[in-house]
């Protein structure tokens, strides 16, 4: 009914606002308002977890599905507190992207570290230190089940979430002695009932005890640099924040936030939920405005944090009523495919493999809204940006994991290479991958994305022209007007198609600028 | 129209028709939202749950208050619902000392009152020594007669009084391994049951052919174990095993007729199979004692089989001998995260002489079963049993094969 309602409204507005602005397309979102303050919130993880489940929450199609919204007239996403364009319009080198968020600040090797904060319950022990130079990081650490797997990932998925496009903390691997840590003055610890008291070094001692040491005795952790601003919590993958007068897009709707689903999916971050984001209200000259950040990827690459991630993860939400009652009834002689699926003994490494991966059907944890509204052409925008993440990055990224054992580091690398040439192999033909347009010389041109990554051969496409009035949308063909050549004067629009007749693009160009893309498919 | 429509759900639908490029409509939509900007809530429901997570109140409600709460269960089967208030601190000498004490009675009357003070991380958690006292007054506890050959229909009852006090230290020298030894001292009493139904056991059986009926004694215990356990999740197993065994000296020390030794194998395995949602579980399990002529093991302290843990298709104590075999293999398939179902068949027997160790003459039973699980660990377990005695149903907090005999930091409770 909602949805409805506001598609009355757009059309109703649509005589009085023209199809393209002239500024059309923006590629950055004006600067944003000013919010004096914004209050912190936090979220409970159960009440999250059956929202989710059985609530439904935000606006999820049904029967009609929502066009992504946030998007500029090519579709694309303009950079703001959400997203940067990265590494698909700008190029980014392999050294860039493995620098990712910044690689020039990890904690200072010389003095010691101090703890400010200590986390000591659960099976994830952690602290929150100052260094010498009174940098402060989170520091965090494998489970002993499994060194270097949760560290390492951290890492490699930060810097690839940061290529993507999004906001995320800089993570340093670091190894240290136990001497380097020393407790403050005036730390103190919250026990098991939540009760305070100070903390001391034999605090220490317990906490490393749960943590993998490493053959030197030294300790490996992943350190990762708190981000600046006032902390507000998590955003939530429906709605927008009530006090932030930027947040204009239901999250739901965001196509940066749907098409985080599948750089999930490539990285099995199934732990993408609102408590793994992080709301910040940061001042950048002189105005104070809300950013939106990913942080916490230990649970990626097959870890789970505390351990090897489930088979399950990624193939099937915590609850399906129906997979429930099917192994229910059979006594479990129904075998799933991710049952099957093979995970190398690497303790590094977790459940993470890319032969029974299945980038279409691939599921967090448990259902995501923003993920749950995702369309053809929001996981193409996606899967075009995942596909430009080429092996060499992908390598350097990896190795930036310092896997001790080259066997885990090239596991890793193989099944990331795999995953994203399924996604390419899922996503790029779900529309007509047809991208980078541009008028040169009196031609339209553009790249075949499917054919350029080699998920499906170069094909040839018909193209038939029309001039379209900005103020009503109108379209007119232009009798004999076919193929590359723009025709001359006025606003014209070319309708791309390829063998499949639903799958098309219309490219709108205004003085020989294109400023507009539609897809269908 | 795709786009356009969508456009103006972005960013236009709010914002002034009139506006003359994007930048300003997308700005006329964060004036119109920032006049209308309220502080960020939740619902009264989720406030009260981070309420509650981050005051922690369940813990704090099952910290009890100082340290006193509510222990629910964990008496003999067959006692009923037992509950009273148990004393619990962790966070003695920094948390490296934990004392509990408990004082419960049952809807039956059951009785226990224990005391466990424990050191469980000495030397970098290499070790640990423990100090554990009970007393137990279960009026009622079921005797059917001794050996194989005793009848369902001859189900008699009798009172156990004990009195058990064990001084315990383990090392764990490697991974997966401990070793460990306890000295303790044992005072029984057994008395007429009263549970009206049964009769009294003295009355039911001669006391010639049921050792201990007539007259109890004193015990000095020494015990001597090792231990490797290599399961992947102790509160549910889906791989790994525990190899256990453990050898005890009782010494009779008043009536100088009931010196024996005693000796506990446990051998269990847990087969994964399709990503560990499939487990094969084994369990072999064996007793063994040894005495000499003119001594003889007292009958409350003879290994029994039936129950919740070995033969499930048959009542608890159902079976009482000089020594014991039990085999248990389950079936578990995941039917969700939160839940396994297993199949399982159970075997065994108890024996009077251990030339007996064999698989013949062994009752058997089979059933089906729900684990509930959280993060993994099991916290509820619902088993139905059938045998040719008929059917029994469990309902059991933890998982199966927990009920280990072997003297552990985590396990006092072995007399």
């Amino acid at each position: 009914m909602r949805t409805a309602l506001l598609l009355l409204c757009a059309a109703a507005a649509l005589p009085a606002a023209p199809k393209f602005y002239s500024d059309d397309p923006i590629w950055k979102e004006p600067a944003p308002a000013h919010v004096p303050d914004a209050r912190k919130r936090k979220i409970s993880d159960y009440y999250d977890f059956f929202l989710h489940l059985f609530g439904n929450p935000g606006q999820i199609r049904h029967r009609k599905p929502v066009p992504a919204q946030g998007v500029n007239t090519w579709g694309e996403v303009p950079d703001s507190a959400w997203y940067t364009n990265r590494n698909y319009w700008h190029p980014m080198t392999v050294a860039e992207i493995v620098r990712g968020p910044g690689d020039a600040q990890p904690p200072a090797e010389s003095g010691r570290w101090l703890v400010i904060e200590a986390k000591t319950e659960g099976v994830t022990p952690g602290f929150r230190i100052r260094d010498a130079r009174g940098t402060e990081y989170l520091l965090k650490f494998d489970p002993l089940t499994n060194p270097e797997m949760a560290t390492a990932a951290d890492v490699i998925s930060s810097k690839l979430f940061y290529a993507l496009g999004y906001s995320v903390p800089e993570n340093y691997i670091v190894t240290f002695p136990a001497e380097r840590i020393e407790v403050g003055d005036k730390t103190v610890l919250k026990d098991a009932l939540g009760r305070e008291r100070r903390m001391t070094a034999n605090d220490v001692v317990d906490i490393l005890l749960n943590v993998p040491r490493m053959k030197d005795g030294k300790y490996r952790g992943v350190a990762s640099r708190l981000l600046p601003g006032k902390p507000l919590g998590p955003y939530r993958y429906f709605g927008t924040r009530q006090d932030d007068p930027n947040d204009v897009v239901p999250h739901e709707h965001r196509r940066d936030l749907r098409g985080l689903s599948l750089a999930c999916a490539w990285l099995g971050h199934d732990d993408s939920r609102a408590i793994n984001s992080l709301d910040l209200l940061v001042e950048k000259d002189g105005r104070k405005f809300v950013q939106h950040n990913l942080i916490d990827f230990g649970s990626t690459l097959g870890s789970a944090s505390n351990g090897p991630n489930s088979p399950r993860s990624g193939f099937e939400y915590l609850w399906n009523a129906r997979n429930a009652a099917v192994q229910f009834a059979s006594f479990g002689l129904v075998v799933p495919q991710w049952e099957r699926a093979r995970f190398p003994r690497l303790p590094a490494v977790g459940r993470f493999e890319s032969e029974k991966f299945d980038a279409a059907g691939w599921v967090p944890e448990y259902p995501n809204p923003a993920f749950v509204n995702r369309l053809p052409d929001d996981a193409f925008w996606a899967a075009k940006q995942i596909m430009e993440i080429g092996d060499e990055a992908i390598r350097a990224v990896v190795k930036a994991g310092r896997y001790s054992d080259p066997r885990a580091e090239e596991w890793v690398v193989g099944r990331l290479i795999e995953r994203r040439n399924k996604i390419g192999r899922a996503f790029l033909t779900a529309v007509l991958p047809l991208d980078r347009f541009e008028a040169r010389d009196g031609l339209l041109t553009f790249t075949d994305v499917a054919a350029k990554h080699k998920v499906a051969p170069a094909r040839t496409y018909a193209i038939a022209w029309s001039r379209f009035d900005n103020a009503t949308g109108e379209r007119t063909p232009i009798a004999g007007a076919q193929g590359p050549r723009i025709p001359e004067g006025g606003d014209v629009c070319a309708e791309i198609r390829g063998d499949e007749p639903k799958k098309t693009v219309l490219v709108y160009l205004r003085a020989g600028k294109v400023v507009g893309i539609e897809r269908s498919w | 129209m795709r786009s356009f429509v969508l456009l103006l759900l972005a960013f236009g639908t709010l914002a002034a028709q009139d506006s003359a490029t994007r930048a300003a409509e997308i700005e006329e939509a964060r004036r119109k939202k920032a006049a209308a900007v309220k502080p960020e809530t939740n619902t009264p429901l989720e406030d009260r749950l981070i309420h509650i997570k981050e005051g922690k109140v369940l813990e704090r409600i099952s910290a009890g208050i100082g340290g006193v709460r509510a222990k629910l269960g964990g008496l003999a089967t067959g006692g009923g619902f037992a509950f009273g208030p148990e004393y619990l601190r962790r966070d003695l000498a920094g948390g490296r000392l934990m004392l509990r004490s408990a004082a419960q009675t049952s809807l039956r009357l059951f009785q226990q009152y224990d005391v466990h003070l424990l050191a469980p991380d000495l030397a970098g958690r290499r070790a640990y020594v423990d100090f554990y006292a009970l007393h137990r007054n279960f009026p009622q506890l079921p005797y059917y007669g001794p050996g194989a050959d005793s009848e369902k229909n001859d189900r008699s009852n009798f009172r156990l009084e004990d009195t058990d006090f064990d001084a315990a230290a383990g090392v764990r020298p490697f991974r997966h391994v401990t070793i460990g030894g306890s000295l303790g001292y044992l005072m029984v009493n057994t008395g007429p049951g009263t549970d009206d139904r049964y009769i009294s056991t003295e009355r039911k059986f001669a006391a010639a052919a049921v050792p201990g009926l007539a007259r109890q004694t004193d015990f000095l215990r020494t015990t001597a174990f090792l231990q490797y356990d290599s399961r992947d999740i102790p509160g549910g197993a889906r791989s790994g095993g525990v190899y256990a065994v453990q050898f005890r000296d009782y010494r009779d020390r008043e009536l100088k007729r009931n010196d024996f030794q005693r000796l506990d194998i446990e051998l269990q395995q847990f087969i994964p199979f399709f990503n560990q949602r499939r487990v094969i579980a084994l369990r072999g399990e064996t007793t063994l004692t040894w005495n000499r002529a003119g001594q003889s093991v007292p009958f409350y302290l003879q290994p029994t089989l039936g129950g919740s843990d070995d033969l499930r298709g048959f009542r608890p104590y159902r079976f009482y001998g000089d020594n014991r075999l039990a085999m248990n293999a389950e079936y578990r398939w995941e039917v969700f995260s939160g839940l396994d179902m297993a199949l399982f068949a159970d075997a065994g027997k108890v024996f009077q002489r251990r030339s007996q160790w064999d698989f013949s003459n062994l009752e058997s039973a089979v059933g089906f079963g729900f684990r509930f699980n959280v993060r993994n660990n099991v916290f509820l377990r619902l088993d139905t049993g059938f045998s040719h005695e008929g059917f029994q149903v469990w309902f059991k907090f933890g998982p199966a094969f927990a009920a280990s005999p072997i003297r552990q930091a985590g396990n006092p409770r072995v007399l």
